[in-house]
């Protein structure tokens, strides 16, 4: 199992839905945005186009993009959503 | 051949530009979400100093499925008006119908950098709308122009329609000229005060082509910001509104009442890279004149001004807000439905 999976098993389903739209937040706004992996970009375009971004699969893209580029911020939203024990695993990754 | 296009439908139209200046990935998820959000058209911008626009829009035409899309605006001085063509060329085969070619005389600023002169600009956008033209129709082209002579040309493959061309203008030669030739004019202005006198000039055009209005796109090339809070939507204008007054001629400075003193401030800070000297400069009035700003309510009756006076397709350009992604959202949902009918 990869450690974003983990992460993304503390994760109650009912905040994934609130949780994706900070992470597309978070990505937009990097500075460091091509420095993310040209796979992780396609992904993230074909999963957006396709409408999936909120399927497990578009998700678990984003959020291994938005922590690739901005790990500390997604734990400061992750804390804002009290999904701490996502937080605490994914400072521990 | 000569394009025909069917500009006559009176609903207004939208088109968003974007400044390819992120990375790829996030012009190209732009451009989606103003897809899904309603627009019409993406343009990108064509500076040699962002991402090459030909890329980017080709990207983007992987990723959507039926925005229009173009170079708003490209030059015939960095690349020749034949490579123009085929670019044009290669993007339609993979999107027939969706591409437009927006065309300029690009800025002399960044055509000083590399000591491209800026040559006869309305006899290089007359002869290079007649190329692209020519030849994007599948034509074998000979010309002997006054700035570009042809022999012979014709690309080896066709695409089921020519590519219309946009025109982009601000003074009234190069104004009446898009009227004459192109399928589309490109307004680079966002106040009232500048379009009552482009009109003059689109009809003096039109006359010359035995053309009418509705023969061609009027579109409305505007700075745009649009934000729930006020102060938020203007700020995040004033950089984009700087440098439109920094580098404006002095009779339209004139026309807004904005001192060319004024403007000759500004253009120093930005030379210095002082911008706390440049935003404390950039007035009020200056922001009215240059950009389209504001609450979503704001924006509705401007649009609605320009609508009113002729402009068919109107173009949210750079900044679009205080954050691109929520600024298009907000415009989707609450400008939108009140200025598209």
């Amino acid at each position: 199992m990869t450690s974003i999976e983990n992460v993304i098993q503390k994760i109650p389903q009912e905040a994934t839905g609130p949780l994706q739209k900070k992470l597309t937040d978070i990505l937009l706004k990097s500075k460091k945005g091509q420095m993310l992996d040209p796979n992780l970009a396609k992904s993230i375009l074909n999963n957006y186009h396709d409408n999936d971004l909120k399927s497990p699969e578009g998700f678990k893209t984003l959020l291994e993009a938005a922590v690739s580029l901005e790990k500390e911020k997604v734990a400061e939203k992750m804390q804002e959503l009290n999904l701490n024990e996502a937080a605490a695993q994914l400072g521990g990754n | 051949m000569r394009l025909q296009p069917n500009w006559e439908e009176t609903k207004l139209k939208f088109a968003v530009e974007f400044v390819p200046q992120e990375a790829y990935w996030k012009t190209t998820y732009y451009a989606m979400l103003a897809e899904k959000s309603g627009y019409d058209y993406v343009w990108i911008t064509d500076h040699f100093n962002n991402r090459n626009v030909y890329t980017a829009l080709t990207n983007i035409l992987n990723y959507t499925d039926r925005v229009k899309i173009g170079p708003g605006v490209t030059n015939p001085y960095v690349l020749h008006p034949i490579g123009l063509a085929q670019s044009m060329m290669s993007l339609a085969e993979m999107a027939p119908g969706r591409v437009i070619c927006g065309l300029g005389t690009g800025d002399k600023t960044t055509l000083d950098m590399v000591s491209i002169p800026r040559n006869k600009p309305l006899r290089t956008v007359r002869e290079t709308t007649q190329i692209v033209r020519e030849i994007t129709a599948g034509n074998r082209l000979t010309m002997e122009g006054k700035i570009y002579q042809i022999s012979g040309v014709k690309l080896n493959f066709k695409i089921p329609d020519p590519v219309p061309v946009f025109i982009g203008a601000q003074g009234p030669k190069m104004l009446a000229l898009a009227a004459e030739i192109g399928d589309g004019v490109l307004i680079n202005a966002s106040s009232p005060k500048d379009f009552e006198p482009a009109f003059i000039h689109i009809k003096e055009g039109l006359a010359k082509a035995d053309k009418k209005m509705g023969d061609v796109e009027v579109v409305a090339a505007t700075a745009f910001s649009v934000d729930k809070d006020l102060e938020k939507a203007r700020q995040a204008a004033m950089p984009v509104a700087a440098f439109i007054v920094a580098g404006c001629p002095e009779p339209i400075l004139g026309r807004h009442g904005i001192p060319v003193e004024a403007a000759g401030e500004i253009s120093a800070a930005i030379a210095k890279g002082d911008w706390g000297a440049v935003f404390s400069k950039v007035t009020s009035e200056m922001l009215d004149a240059f950009a389209i700003c504001g609450t979503p309510e704001t924006c509705i009756e401007k649009i609605n001004n320009l609508k009113k006076m002729g402009v068919t397709l109107f173009i949210t350009g750079s900044p679009i807000g205080p954050k691109i992604h929520k600024s298009i959202e907000l415009f989707s949902k609450e400008v939108l439905p009140h200025v598209s009918d």
